[in-house]
């Protein structure tokens, strides 16, 4: 199970795009900003942790449009109460200012504590 | 194919096989996406650039996927093997022991290869490093080096180097320390100021050469590390060596062991007291063949050259370190070939009880096989599980390895390679590779036959497969290979029982010897040995506790002085018996030329005789029963009449039934008679299975005769081993209890009166030197008898294995029997039945490797044939009934079978 005191950034950005309706890998990417090699990796992890769900698109939609079948992603409900977690620490973050930044960092495990 | 497409395709190689396929068709599927979006609004050279950069991406995802990889079915296989193994211990341990023994004896052989034949030498010329001598001598006078260094032969920086005992001043106790005295190329070609510069310190410069500088010496490794505790702070300081303060200049870096034992390397003066005398042959000459110069055309050059000088010697060009090793050759490819054998046991032994075990799952593969998994699954299953046992195994055998390692090579080589401590990673991938290529070589065989003669529908019911007919195979290979060790082990401890029933004519308990090596400026004549000889003796009889005291300049086992000498008799004499074996390597000596004036006189005739210098109570001492007449006293002085004690076997060749107590003997015609006083038992000089031969003994005040002697006929060669103004030696023997450390310790005392500067050269046991004899014969033993011992145990194991799993195959069959009425003693008998016929079957196969064999055993065997058929009867007459009772254990089992099994299984 993933630690939620480890969402971090960028998997939180990935959270949220996909419960914003972005359902695969490149327009997670495009919407984000975050490069392949972050989004993917912290999809794996999110499934993983049963905060995301994925399914193949279905064959015939694909085969109309002439291109490979595409895996989209959705946000279970786990995931859900796991954003909206993380969003709210976030959100306290940016009104703590400097010292919320500080109990972030020990919360996150990061080794560097600033004061 | 486009570039991202390749880099998904290189990618996905890495992804966890079993996510492979569906990872693979998500990027493709996003990057043909990807390519349609960015084609509509982007130039194609740019589209192409941003499918690159976000393929590449993927090798991210690939890397965050690896930790699934423990899920994969390598890492399963391997999980179940491991469960496996510890539900079964005793099957999994026998299994990996096997390994062990093998990977652990094949690494020990490796280890000792890779010291003494594959390690590269660390000097910079070190395959072309060569050692010149003689037919003569393998040593040179300083003249002779001089000559060596004028004659361009192809030789690059010919260097002489003397073996010298340094005598170290260390808290006011002198203290021997063996080391060399180089002459100045030794710097270039020993690596000194390059690979091998000394750390810390420096190397000699040719200032250190010159007659009038100060002394400096370099100390080895292991002195700085014993002394000075690796202080840095060495360089420079001064120590008393040979009565003189000389500077430690450098410390030798560990891996210098150009000269074995040394611990102290000066420079040679090649302008000191010695430079102008012939006979005084201490230096041995090394040097480094110059590029596409055969050591043959050196040789050749070297010996037209000194043609003039010496029209009798040849030179001899040899390889430093085919020298080196050319003693213990055949101990290396003896114990290699034994390593290599006791591999195969261990693997067969390990493929048998892989075998045993998978005939005991044939069930569970049915089952899987049934579910749908295919053969190559399940084989590969088998392999995984078996590798991970002989890893284990393997890990445990390389550990061994890798501790005994010091001892063993230093054992193998008597010392000469001092393997350098700490991990030897060489041998240690050498392990693992080799346990890999056992762990597949043994297990792909048994899985394969495992699943080949799979009957679903029987095994699935729990029936009895059909029988392996290979696993037999295994258990005769295994078994005949068994004998080949246990003969050579046999033939050896005969060998050695043999030498060691040899008497060697003395008595090696409790007696210390001392060496002392007197240098001729302080003891120039006879009369002076003979007075520090009397008065060492003298004092050292009266130390309590011991027991009495003797000197000689030639104990045996020892170098020093001794004399192979022609004598001839005063009155005619009968020989009886045939020639007497020259020790090895000594030729016989030529008689001495007539003196002038009397060519025309009848010839007369010589024999030979090794002979040496006693002092007075060295019978006593050595414990040398005095058969008749009586020993040497100190009335037998350089002014008394010459006297000699021979030992039994010249009077029985020469006065057999004769009293030969009064006959007199010399040395030629000008020499004095001497009067034979005593007749002494024999002993054994060089070895213990060497021959005895005719051996007179003089008092030490009365050697001076010969040296007399020649040089008044001048010109003769000096004797072997005895080159003029080299020290002489003289060997105490003290016989006491007190042991090797109270005695040395009694005899500093004693030359701190009789003459303080002298150092022990040496001290030993007569118990010592005659075990260091055998040593290298005891060495081999002792490891090809372990080996044998380890291979009979896996021999019974596999054997057991094997009926064992007889018994379980068929007793649905003896159950059967046994409900229709069969005894159990049949019962019993038809479970060994097939033993009994494999292990006549591997019986008459290994008599026959072992034939072929045995003869590699060459000079170890003493007094032995190779084809010793009471050793083969002997071992096979041992193995047998080893063999039979391994299968009986198993056996009984099947005579206690009940027949309700056979009943019930039969309902089922």
């Amino acid at each position: 199970m993933l630690n939620m005191k480890r969402l971090s950034h960028a998997a939180t950005a990935v959270l949220q795009a996909v419960a914003n309706g972005h359902a695969h890998g490149f327009e997670i990417m495009a919407v984000s900003g975050l490069p392949s090699g972050t989004v993917y990796p912290a999809l794996r992890r999110l499934e993983e942790a049963g905060w995301l769900d994925s399914r193949w698109e279905d064959q015939r939609i694909a085969q109309d449009e002439l291109r490979p079948p595409r895996k989209y992603y959705e946000i279970t409900r786990a995931g859900e109460a796991a954003l909206a977690e993380a969003l709210a620490r976030y959100r306290g973050l940016a009104k703590h200012g400097r010292t919320a930044t500080a109990r972030l960092s020990r919360v996150a495990g990061l080794k560097r504590g600033g004061r | 194919m486009k570039p991202h497409r390749w880099i998904i395709r290189f990618v996905s190689a890495f992804v966890p096989g079993r996510l492979r396929a569906d990872w693979r068709r998500e990027w493709e599927a996003e990057l043909a996406h990807d390519e349609e979006q960015s084609k509509k609004w982007r130039q194609p050279g740019k589209t192409r650039w941003l499918l690159i950069r976000h393929s590449l991406g993927s090798s991210w995802d690939a890397l965050s996927l690896q930790r699934r990889r423990l899920e994969d079915d390598l890492v399963q296989d391997a999980r179940h093997g491991v469960r496996l193994a510890t539900r079964s211990p005793g099957m999994a341990l026998a299994a990996c022991l096997s390994i062990a023994a093998g990977i652990g004896g094949s690494t020990a052989a490796f280890t000792l290869v890779d010291a003494a034949v594959l390690r590269q030498w660390p000097y910079p010329h070190a395959d072309r490093l060569v050692v010149l001598s003689t037919n003569i001598t393998q040593y040179f006078s300083i003249p002779a080096f001089r000559r060596l260094l004028d004659t361009d032969a192809g030789l690059d920086h010919v260097t002489a180097a003397e073996a010298h005992g340094f005598v170290v001043d260390l808290a006011g106790r002198p203290t021997l320390v063996n080391g060399h005295r180089v002459s100045p190329e030794a710097v270039a070609l020993l690596g000194l100021d390059g690979p091998l510069r000394p750390r810390p310190g420096r190397p000699f410069l040719a200032a250190d050469f010159e007659t009038r500088s100060d002394p400096v010496v370099l100390i080895s490794h292991r002195l700085w590390r014993q002394w000075f505790a690796s202080s840095d702070a060495v360089p420079g300081r001064s120590l008393k060596i040979d009565g003189q303060p000389a500077r430690i200049i450098g410390v030798l870096p560990p891996e210098f062991d150009f000269f074995p034992n040394g611990d102290i390397l000066a420079p040679l003066s090649l302008s000191g007291p010695g430079a102008y005398k012939e006979f005084d042959r201490t230096l041995e000459v090394f040097g480094s063949l110059r590029p596409g110069v055969q050591a043959s055309s050196v040789a050749w050059w070297l010996t037209s050259a000194t043609r003039r000088f010496r029209p009798a010697q040849t030179a001899i060009v040899d390889s430093v370190r085919a020298r080196l090793f050319r003693g213990f050759g055949p101990t290396i490819r003896i114990l290699t070939l034994v390593s290599l054998v006791i591999l195969i046991v261990c693997g067969l032994n390990f493929a048998t009880l892989l075998m045993v075990r998978s005939a005991d799952r044939r069930q569970e593969f049915a089952v899987r096989m049934a579910l749908g998994a295919g053969r190559a699954r399940i084989v590969r299953q088998l392999v995984t599980e078996a590798l991970v046992l002989s890893f284990a195994g393997g890990a445990a055998g390389a550990l061994i390895a890798q501790v005994g390692r010091g001892t063993f090579i230093g054992t193998a080589t008597g010392g000469i390679v001092n393997p350098a401590s700490g991990l030897d990673w060489k041998a240690f991938t050498f392990a693992s590779l080799l346990t890999l290529g056992t762990g597949l070589l043994f297990s792909v065989g048994p899985a394969r036959r495992a699943t080949a003669t799979l009957d679903l529908d029987v095994a699935l019911k729990g029936g009895a497969p059909r029988w392996f007919a290979s696993n037999w195979l295994a258990g005769a290979v295994q078994l005949a290979l068994t004998m080949v060790l246990l003969v050579g082990a046999g033939l050896l401890v005969k060998s050695l029982a043999r030498i060691q029933a040899f008497d060697s004519g003395y008595d090696s308990a409790d007696a210390v010897t001392l060496r002392f090596d007197l240098p001729p400026s302080r003891y120039p004549t006879d009369a002076d040995i003979a007075r520090f000889v009397g008065e060492t003796t003298g004092r050292l009889g009266t130390v309590p506790g011991v027991e009495s005291v003797g000197a000689a300049s030639s104990l045996p086992y020892a170098a020093g002085a001794l004399h192979m000498s022609m004598v001839s008799f005063e009155q005619p004499v009968r020989v009886s018996g045939p020639p007497e074996a020259m020790p090895l390597g000594w030729r016989v000596p030529p008689p001495p030329p007539p003196p002038p004036g009397m060519g025309g006189a009848p010839a007369i005739e010589f024999f030979p005789a090794l002979s040496c210098e006693v002092g007075t109570s060295y019978f006593r001492a050595m414990g040398i029963p005095l058969r008749s007449g009586r020993e040497f006293t100190s009335f037998d002085s350089a002014r008394s009449t010459r006297v000699v004690v021979i030992n039994q076997r010249m009077a029985d060749r020469y006065w057999s039934g004769v009293d030969p107590i009064g006959r007199r003997l010399r040395l030629g015609p000008l020499y004095p008679w001497q009067t034979i006083v005593g007749v002494v038992g024999n002993i054994r000089r060089f070895a213990q299975d060497d021959a005895v031969r005719s051996e007179y003994y003089e008092p030490f005040a009365q050697a001076g005769d010969q040296r007399q002697v020649w040089s008044l006929l001048g010109g003769l060669p000096s004797m072997p081993g005895l080159p003029d103004a080299t020290p002489s030696p003289v060997m105490l023997v003290v016989r006491s209890r007190l042991g090797p450390r109270a005695v040395s310790s009694a005899a500093g005392d004693v030359l701190r009166e009789v003459d303080p500067s002298l150092p022990i050269v040496k001290v030993s046991t007569l118990r010592d030197a005659l075990d260091h004899a055998i040593a290298k014969r005891r060495f081999l033993l002792r490891n090809v008898l372990a080996f044998a011992g380890l291979a009979l145990l896996l021999a019974v194991v596999g054997v057991y294995a094997v009926t064992a799993q007889v018994v379980r195959r068929r007793t649905r069959e003896l159950s059967i029997r046994a409900a229709l009425g069969a005894g159990g003693g049949h019962l019993m008998w038809l479970a060994i039945r097939d033993g009994l016929v494999v292990t006549g079957i591997g019986g008459c196969l290994g008599l026959l490797i072992s034939a072929l064999f045995t003869p590699q055993l060459g000079t170890f065997l003493y007094d032995v044939s190779p084809w010793d058929w009471r050793t083969f009867l002997a071992v096979t007459l041992i193995l047998t009934p080893v063999v039979i009772c391994a299968a009986c254990v198993p056996a009984r089992q099947a005579a206690r079978v009940d027949p309700l099994v056979a009943l019930k299984s039969a309902v089922s």
